[in-house]
């Protein structure tokens, strides 16, 4: 479940006795600017809309996702530690994580949210206000 | 799970070299661990209410409450200052989890009060958004269930900010009485950084995510 | 998972250990006293907190089982009008979410405070204080909660509490609000106790303890508390959703304001479903432990036995939609539950085919405890197999909200939990006071239990199949469910019988014991596990030595060993192989005011949301002041008398309990304030003064 993905050019080197329980400041600081980049990619997808029109939109979910996930690990790995901690933490957290999303994807799944989004049609749609032509 | 414990029967030979603990973690890192994962049902529950809710006023024809809905009203500049905020604090939270582990306690102090005014500036932003959504555009936490949906997520979110505030000004508080142990620092810190991963989750999925 | 070469406890401080341990800055008085009600309420020893856990769900199980006579009594006859259908259904409400969340769950909670520390091993759990705690808050809630009857009226919308019903507009009265803030109460206590159980299980084993050295009990109680940790908040969020309808006006499950009432039982089963895990497992784990001791043969299959356990830990959360066939959620995810439903059914097979062939070809004691294992192995089956008839939709539709439900968990939850709790309770009587539970009076228990059971019970299979439906007042004569119904009242009388003998039997074991002291010996049963070692009762510090394991089964392996033809042969006298409990020099955790301070704020808070905002503010100051006490007051008691120099935690002490215990339980509350209650911040703050 690592993040080797971005960041730890160079640092893991640093390794030695004091640091096998964390980063240190410098490493911190990086992270910490990798997550600014990425938050400010995120946030520039509120005008992609304008930038490169309508049809960008379902890329910039897939990116604003994508993004998500990688600063969630990130700060997961790095700041909380659990790059350098027993693994017993990281499963523990992560399983949680897992049957998190699992469940509430599957319920949300159950109560249409994928296919009615968008449409009014619920799968069981709250009584609608009796026609007005009806009661005038 | 499965492996883990497996592995373990391999791994942890006794009798004579000592753990403090099975797991070689402390009780209270692992509890917050834990408690962390427990954690994140919680606030899984209160998103996919939010997401399910979001945008029904607005598809639902003729609901009392109107069809207003949060996500009109987003200031999507303002909440990213917040958002950025709120990570600026992580990273101070972390330095001053090193500074103490260097015995600096006066570094491990100002970091721990950085933390705590940023974080208190998020809490700031999200009470001045509260107030702007409220009166100026109309989202009352009963209008109708997106606004209730979005109140009771990023309320819940909010409290446990204040919550993390409050815990770390007592432990500044504390480190002035008592010697502090680094990890009681960085156990703070744990629950500090689970917020702020909360927050990139909703500040994506729900302001982000058109 | 790596055993780290620096142990984490020994960070890169920087700070000095050895410096004194500072001034308690506690309000009150450290509370000192080691006999009558005060040695009580403020203990944090595992073993008090335990019993006292026992002794209040066995108050509420009586409260629940009166409500149970009530309902069958107004059942007894067609067209009775004993009680009011206002009245009935806050009776069954109040009758299911008392078993569920005030009687099975801490009677298990009960088994596993007493036990679990005992079998791996250890001196207490791993947050003494936060035990306390547990206990306090879900006794102040489970309290909070059944004083809705002087209230208003108790809840009235069934256990589940389906929306819209549980709407302001369709249950007007307080009842409901009890229900939600209540429930919530005793979730923090669970939560607290759960995240304290699963780190002590992980944690605070003895050295040699693997994972796969512990007894089966001991695993079962821990995958309950792993589902509990998940489970708990799910059910938060449905709560904290439902009070927020009820009490400030919010719309999640009006359907008029766009809320859907279907999210609701969403909510309530992906935490339901686990639930129904967590109430069985438990008594689980106890059959694993009494069966093999009273077959004198190990368990069969260990690995299948804890692999099923995970099993079901795993995919219990896969099928709680299987609730919600009737509700109209669409084919796909009627077949995919439906689906999954019937594979769950595996490991639970798994485990009754390992309790039979546990028993097969061994050396059987029928006695009380075992016959209460015996029965749970096929009463639950009874009750299983109908929970598969459930799994294939179209039957399920048919029987959905009738008296098939009714019986099917009640087989499953009196034929599984409690029959295994009683069990549980005869089997450990002797650990936990130093006595046995009567035989003869316990056979009567048992065969009363057992026929009243099956006559309250098995009848009402027929009756749901007939079409009589559930949490309906009363019924007609002409509709032919008139003999059944008289049975099954026949039968809970039968029951409550049989639970007055169990008190009489208890009230009479104990004055025999008064009588003539008959001291069971450390190990009366010659059993298996670790909490057989140490004397009966149980000595404060549990532990004279921390025993090291070598294998599973470990106290057996000390007394038996095998012969060149593997026959098994005793290698050892229980009384050289048991401590004597004489080794008074162990340091122990100091007890605290500050958990019953914290879980009294609680329901004052809930009495204030419900009535008069006002009132909650007092609780607020007495919850923030609950909190902030527990932090400044040092976990041990710098005062309390013991000189433990010889526990250093750096240079690894000789006995890593003692060491965990003197810093464990420091950190705390911060767990369970999560939730929602916005309260105990500090806790992690604390440096435990050892030394």
């Amino acid at each position: 479940m690592s993040t080797e993905t971005s960041t730890t050019k160079g640092s893991d080197d640093l390794e030695h006795e004091e640091h096998t329980h964390g980063g240190t400041d410098k490493q911190y600081f990086q992270i910490f600017w990798i997550l600014v980049v990425l938050t400010a990619l995120e946030v520039s997808t509120e005008w992609w809309d304008e930038w490169f029109g309508e049809g960008s939109r379902p890329i910039a979910v897939f990116v604003l996702i994508t993004l998500m996930i990688i600063k969630f690990f990130l700060v997961a790995s790095y700041f909380m530690h659990l790059k350098w901690d027993t693994p017993i933490l990281k499963r523990i957290f992560y399983f949680g994580m897992i049957v998190a999303i699992a469940v509430y994807l599957i319920a949300m799944t159950s109560m249409n949210f994928w296919t009615d989004s968008g449409t009014t049609e619920f799968n069981d749609p709250p009584p609608a206000p009796p026609p007005v032509e009806a009661s005038d | 799970m499965g492996d883990l414990m497996y592995e373990e029967v391999e791994d942890l030979e006794f009798p004579d070299d000592i753990h403090v603990t099975s797991t070689g973690i402390s009780n209270e890192k692992l509890g917050m661990w834990v408690y962390l994962a427990s954690d994140c049902l919680l606030f899984g529950g209160m998103i996919s209410t939010y997401l399910i809710y979001k945008n029904r006023p607005a598809q639902i024809e003729g609901l009392e409450g109107g069809d207003i809905i949060p996500s009109q009203f987003f200031d999507i500049p303002f909440t990213s200052m917040t958002s950025f905020i709120l990570l600026m604090s992580s990273l101070t939270m972390v330095l001053s989890v090193n500074a103490i582990m260097r015995g600096d306690m006066v570094r491990m102090r100002l970091w721990l009060v950085a933390t705590t005014v940023l974080g208190s500036m998020f809490l700031a932003g999200q009470a001045y958004e509260f107030t702007i959504f409220y009166f100026d555009d109309g989202l009352g936490f009963t209008t109708n269930v997106a606004t209730s949906a979005f109140y009771a997520l990023t309320g819940l979110h909010g409290v446990h900010v204040l919550i993390g505030v409050i815990m770390l000004l007592t432990m500044v508080g504390i480190s002035y009485r008592r010697k502090m142990h680094a990890e009681a620092v960085e156990v703070v810190g744990l629950y500090w950084h689970f917020v702020d991963i909360v927050w990139v989750v909703i500040f994506t999925v729900v302001y982000l995510i058109p | 998972m790596a055993i780290t070469e620096q142990t984490p406890l020994e960070l890169t401080t920087g700070e000095d250990r050895t410096s004194s341990a500072g001034d308690p800055m506690g309000v009150f008085a450290r509370p000192r006293a080691n006999t009558g009600w005060r040695s009580w309420v403020n203990t944090v020893d595992h073993k008090k907190i335990g019993i006292m856990y026992g002794v209040a769900s066995f108050f509420f199980f009586l409260v629940a089982g009166v409500e149970a006579l009530m309902i069958r009594t107004q059942l007894a006859v067609p067209g009775s009008q004993l009680l009011s259908a206002d009245l009935y259904n806050q009776v069954f409400t109040m009758h299911g979410v008392t078993m569920v969340f005030m009687v099975v769950m801490p009677l298990a909670a009960a088994f596993a405070n007493y036990l679990l520390p005992l079998q791996i091993g250890a001196r207490d759990v791993s947050f003494p204080r936060m035990n306390a705690l547990s206990l306090w808050i879900w006794l102040s809630g489970a309290i909070f909660f059944n004083t809705s009857w002087f209230l208003g009226g108790g809840a009235d919308g069934g256990w589940f509490n389906y929306a819209p019903n549980a709407s302001v507009t369709f249950s007007p009265g307080f009842g409901i609000d009890f229900y939600a803030i209540g429930l919530i109460i005793m979730g923090i206590g669970s939560t607290v106790s759960a995240v304290n159980l699963t780190v002590t299980v992980l944690n605070m084993r003895a050295p040699g303890m693997t994972l796969m050295k512990m007894p089966v009990f001991t695993w079962m109680m821990f995958i309950t508390q792993v589902l509990l940790v998940f489970a708990l908040p799910v059910i938060t969020v449905a709560l904290l959703l439902l009070s927020f309808d009820r009490i400030f006006d919010a719309a999640f499950f009006d359907a008029s304001k766009g809320g859907d009432p279907f999210l609701w039982q969403h909510l309530f089963w992906i935490f339901g479903h686990p639930e129904v895990y967590i109430m069985v497992l438990p008594a689980f784990g106890i059959v694993s432990e009494v069966i093999p001791v009273f077959s004198r043969k190990p368990i069969f299959g260990y690995p299948f036995m804890v692999g099923s356990g995970i099993a079901i830990g795993f995919m219990g959360w896969g099928v709680w939609a299987h609730h919600m066939f009737a509700s109209g959620m669409g084919q796909m995810s009627i077949l995919a539950f439906s689906l999954a439903t019937l594979f769950i059914a595996v490991p639970t097979g798994v485990k009754v085919l390992n309790w039979l062939a546990t028993m097969y070809g061994g050396r059987l004691r029928f006695n009380t405890a075992m016959l209460f294992s015996v029965a749970l192995v096929g009463m639950f089956t009874i009750g299983g197999l109908s929970g598969v008839s459930h799994a294939f939709a179209p039957a399920d539709t048919q029987q959905t909200d009738t008296y098939y439900i009714v019986a099917h968990f009640h087989y499953v939850l009196f034929g599984g939990a409690l029959l295994g709790l009683f069990s549980g309770m005869y089997f450990w009587w002797p650990k936990v006071f130093g006595h046995f539970l009567g035989e003869r009076l316990g056979k009567w228990h048992f065969w009363l239990t057992l026929i009243g059971f099956n006559l309250t019970f098995g009848p009402q299979h027929i009756l749901g199949l007939q079409g009589m439906m559930r949490r309906t007042y009363t019924y007609f004569d002409d509709q032919g469910f008139s003999t059944w119904n008289l049975v099954s009242t026949i039968g809970s009388y039968i029951i409550a019988i049989s639970v007055l003998v169990f008190m009489w039997n208890m009230g009479a074991s104990y004055r025999k014991h008064r009588r003539e002291r008959v001291d069971p010996g450390p190990d009366p049963w010659d059993a298996r596990s670790l909490e057989w070692m140490v004397p009966s009762p149980t000595p404060e510090h549990n532990f004279d030595e921390t025993p090291v394991v070598e294998e599973f089964d470990e106290f057996w392996h000390r007394k038996y060993g095998h012969d060149e033809n593997g026959r098994l042969v005793r290698i050892a006298k229980t009384s050289d192989v048991a401590q004597t409990g004489q080794n008074a020099n162990v340091h122990l955790p100091s007890p605290s005011y500050w958990p019953l301070v914290i879980a009294i704020s609680m329901p004052l808070i809930g009495y204030g949301l419900i009535f008069n905002l006002w009132w909650a503010v007092p609780g607020a100051i007495l919850l923030i002041a609950g909190c902030y006490g527990w932090v400044m007051e040092p976990s041990t008691d710098p005062a309390g008398g013991h000189h433990h120099d010889d526990h250093d935690p750096e240079a690894g002490p000789p006995d890593a309990a003692v060491a965990e215990l003197a810093k464990g339980e420091d950190l705390e509350t911060g767990m369970s304030n999560g939730t929602d209650d916005g309260g105990p911040e500090s806790s992690t703050t604390e440096e435990a003064p050892v030394g």
